[in-house]
């Protein structure tokens, strides 16, 4: 018991950043990263037994924080449509007024935004390989697929938020 | 990569709320350690329950596959031999296969799910049930009328035609007895 305590103290202490920095780049909101972490980690201590191989601990939890990230993303998108639905209106969201527009139009919200238009996939690619640094074989492990498809799959990602980047800064400009 | 996409990605890695918060590492961290770990239990309540209720399927299906012993009494009559042969050979059939089926939900450990669990349930409380109803429903058994088909081989079946009169004219006996009196 003591030993597993010290494992998952040690896990935490090595890892929690890089949950947090991924739950923070996926849902671009610091409460949900709290959750997704803090979500992550309970997850981890219950299927901490299973976890064969001790090299792979990085991709194993990585690989939980991002199931638990489409796990909140899909149930808020459900409390959203029944909201939507019960009210029969579309919930509304805070239009920014025009001096945010040009406080927030920093380059790192540009590409944040253009990141949240993609979809799950093609955003947990981008994360692992540009904004964590992780190698082709560990994004693959994380995603659980071949390092083929990884490979392709990241650069058609990455056309998509060229795209989508171009597209945020001609609005703007 | 073009040197655009990596300025644009580095102005991201260094936005200004990247951290998590001390206060929320810290409360995380204090609530890790105070979680038991709680071991995985070996027997759980839908294996203990499982386990009897396939043993009872199982032994229903030899009794059935091999001798009816339940003494089903509006079960079929049989009197055919060769109806009989087929009706074992079918029911040996499917007691393989259920058997080959119990295997398999037990190798690759799928008897935790609740619907493996409740299909064993109720082929059990099935069986269970059919034995109650043939203990209390005691029914007449029917009377087979003869037919006469020019292609079927009388001669041949004739020991077997004979056997199926002698009962008819037995039953008939017995309910006219009981009407006179």
């Amino acid at each position: 018991m003591h030993q597993d305590i010290f494992k998952i103290e040690h896990l935490y202490d090595c890892y929690h950043r890089d949950v947090y920095h991924f739950a923070l780049y996926y849902t671009n909101s610091k409460q949900e990263a709290e959750d997704i972490t803090q979500e992550t980690f309970f997850k981890a201590i219950k299927q901490l037994h299973n976890l064969k191989d001790k090299d792979k601990v990085k991709t194993w939890i990585l690989s939980i924080a991002r199931n638990t990230a489409v796990d909140l993303h899909r149930r808020q998108k459900i409390k959203r449509l029944l909201t939507e639905k019960l009210s029969m209106q579309p919930v509304l969201r805070e239009v920014p007024k025009p001096l945010e527009i040009v406080v927030k139009n920093e380059q790192w919200q540009t590409v944040q935004e253009a990141l949240m238009t993609l979809k799950s996939h093609d955003r947990t690619i981008i994360i692992c390989r540009m904004l964590k640094d992780y190698t082709i074989q560990e994004t693959a492990a994380i995603l659980g697929i071949s390092e083929v498809k990884a490979r392709v799959d990241f650069h058609r990602a990455m056309a998509r938020l060229r795209k989508k980047v171009g597209g945020l800064i001609d609005g703007r400009t | 990569m073009e040197e655009r996409d990596y300025e644009l990605f580095e102005a991201l890695k260094k936005r200004p709320d990247k951290d998590p918060d001390i206060v929320f590492s810290n409360q995380l961290r204090q609530k890790l350690e105070k979680t038991h770990i709680k071991k995985k239990k070996r027997f759980s309540i839908a294996t203990i329950l499982t386990v009897p209720v396939t043993i009872a399927t199982l032994l229903f299906v030899f009794n059935i596959g091999t001798g009816q012993s339940f003494h089903l009494k509006n079960a079929a009559q049989l009197t055919i031999h060769l109806e009989k042969d087929l009706i074992n050979i079918v029911c040996m059939f499917l007691m393989l296969t259920l058997s080959l089926f119990i295997l398999l939900v037990y190798y690759k450990g799928l008897m935790k799910g609740r619907l493996v669990y409740m299909t064993f349930s109720l082929s059990f409380f099935a069986w269970v049930g059919n034995l109650i109803y043939a203990e209390h429903q005691n029914m007449d058994e029917p009377i087979v009328q003869p037919s006469y088909n020019e292609t079927y081989d009388y001669t041949s079946k004739q020991y077997y035609i004979d056997e199926i009169q002698q009962e008819q004219d037995n039953y008939l006996m017995k309910k006219n007895e009981g009407g006179m009196k």
